[in-house]
């Protein structure tokens, strides 16, 4: 191996998680590079000192302070939960609830195309126009989520999404500018905006181009890291996939959430908007669709 | 790290049943069980003590509101460590934003503020000299990690000083595995070389 790819893995090879055949072939290279094993070792004592850096502790009135935070800004009306109901009118609210849940699966069931859940608001242009189904392919541009792609809806009902997968991006490189200044040590100098800045999970400069297809997984992630949940999944007979998955995602997250899915393919009809000032749970059944 | 994340989840798990079913005690334990290491992240990300400590009643303020719909499908741990890097994230951008100066990130020891009490707490040495070259070397490795970039910065602080597995970051930043290696080997190198002889 050359001196530039086993520094490369030196990182991994600290963290135990390098494949053994490439193991073997560092340990090797190691033994008879000088530089290498140097360059080796002074990342591992870096870090090892890291990680006896121990812990700190939080002021002691913390728990007292929280308390006020607490009682200055109460629950009601922010979190659309029961938390502030007294406990003794929590087992009705579930019912209630439970039964409210029941009616909007019912509704479901009942409906017959996505459009027609939804009532368009007085305001909004008519856009029935980019309703219609668009070839498949992945060189369609993606709609602007507060443009004509989107549709108000006075009632919250369950959000319908067709979602036909597509597959992962190239990584997008970073300006050259900003490569030197990552090089030359100086990378907390790069700009505000750089889209490293931004915490891309999607960009990567040096794994290289990704061709597998986005996965149920993938949607599944997304929805964890816009701490919603999965309510349930509806499978076709002899599918290991779902086909159908049903899910909550909190309101104030549901349009990051959008752009996510969004990322992952196709949506097949445009994306209902959610009413102005909701701040409740935005309930959503996607249906996906993977490429042959 | 997994086996106390393990153990960990049974006894969030009961503490988080017991807040949802109307036990505002439980939500007090919670504080005072994660306190120290929320607190210790959030110093680690702003490198401020005013920043660490409005950050780490954020966190618990965003636990406590959204706790009641909590469902237990992933760990605690995670979801509470997902919500303190999101507010990190956030608190960075507006520190930067607002142009704010740490306060006297330990520059002048002599003056003994908040920042340089938050180490000398972490340490109870008995030796006076050691204690300070301690404190001193903490300083300056925190120091260079705060001039990182951020999302180098982020995976240092999960991987090397909390010691979270690739997996449980997967689970918190959502960061795939060959990115997550990828950014860690850079982050480590750009470290190394602002640490120089320090270490």
């Amino acid at each position: 191996m050359e001196c530039d790819q086993v520094k490369k893995l030196l990182s991994e090879y600290i963290d135990q998680i390098i494949d053994k055949p490439t193991g073997i072939l560092i340990e090797k290279h190691l033994k008879g590079c000088g530089d290498c094993n140097y360059e080796y070792t002074s990342l591992k004592t870096m870090v090892k000192e890291l990680g006896s850096m121990g812990s700190f502790q939080a002021p002691e009135d913390l728990l007292n302070k929280i308390h006020e935070m607490i009682e200055d800004d109460p629950l009601e009306g922010k979190t659309g939960s029961f938390s502030f109901f007294p406990s003794w009118s929590r087992v009705p609210m579930e019912l209630l609830a439970l039964g409210l849940t029941a009616v909007i699966i019912f509704m479901i069931f009942i409906m017959i195309q996505p459009e027609s859940q939804v009532m368009v608001a007085p305001p909004v242009k008519d856009t029935t126009g980019l309703v219609m189904e668009k070839e498949r392919g992945l060189k369609e541009t993606r709609g602007d989520m507060t443009g004509s792609m989107t549709r108000a809806i006075k009632k919250t009902g369950v959000i319908q999404l067709t979602l036909l997968l597509g597959t992962k991006p190239m990584p997008v490189p970073l300006p050259s500018e900003n490569l030197r200044l990552i090089a030359s040590g100086k990378g907390a100098e790069m700009p505000l905006d750089t889209p490293e800045f931004e915490f891309n999970a999607e960009q990567d400069q040096e794994t290289g181009m990704e061709t597998s297809a986005y996965q149920i997984s993938d949607i599944i992630d997304a929805i964890s890291l816009y701490e919603g949940r999965v309510i349930s999944k509806e499978y076709k007979d002899g599918i290991a996939e779902p086909e159908y998955i049903h899910l909550e995602i909190p309101a104030v997250n549901y349009h990051p959430f959008l752009e996510k899915i969004k990322d992952m393919g196709k949506l097949r009809t445009p994306a209902s908007d959610l009413p102005e000032g909701y701040q409740g749970q935005a309930q959503i059944r996607i249906r996906v669709i993977s490429p042959e | 790290m997994d086996k106390e994340a393990t153990k960990s989840i049974r006894d969030d798990g009961d503490l988080v049943k017991a807040f949802q079913s109307g036990d505002m005690i439980a939500f007090d334990e919670i504080v005072l069980r994660y306190k120290d290491r929320i607190f210790s992240l959030c110093y680690r990300f702003t490198g401020n003590f005013h920043e660490a400590e409005d950050c780490t009643q954020d966190v618990f303020l965003k636990v406590y509101r959204s706790l009641m719909k909590f469902r237990l499908e992933s760990s605690f741990y995670t979801w509470l460590y997902r919500i303190t890097l999101n507010t990190c994230r956030s608190r960075l951008k507006s520190m930067k934003v607002m142009n704010k100066k740490k306060i006297g990130y330990m520059d002048n020891i002599d003056n003994r503020d908040e920042d340089y009490q938050v180490l000398e707490n972490a340490y109870e040495g008995k030796n006076p000299i050691t204690e300070l070259e301690k404190i001193e070397r903490i300083r300056l490795v925190q120091n260079a990690i705060d001039s990182l970039p951020a999302w180098q910065k982020e995976v240092i602080i999960l991987r090397d000083i909390e010691g979270l597995s690739y997996e449980e970051i997967n689970r918190i930043t959502g960061y795939r595995l060959g990115t997550l290696k990828s950014r860690l080997s850079r982050a480590r190198h750009s470290l190394k070389e602002r640490l120089g002889r320090i270490i």
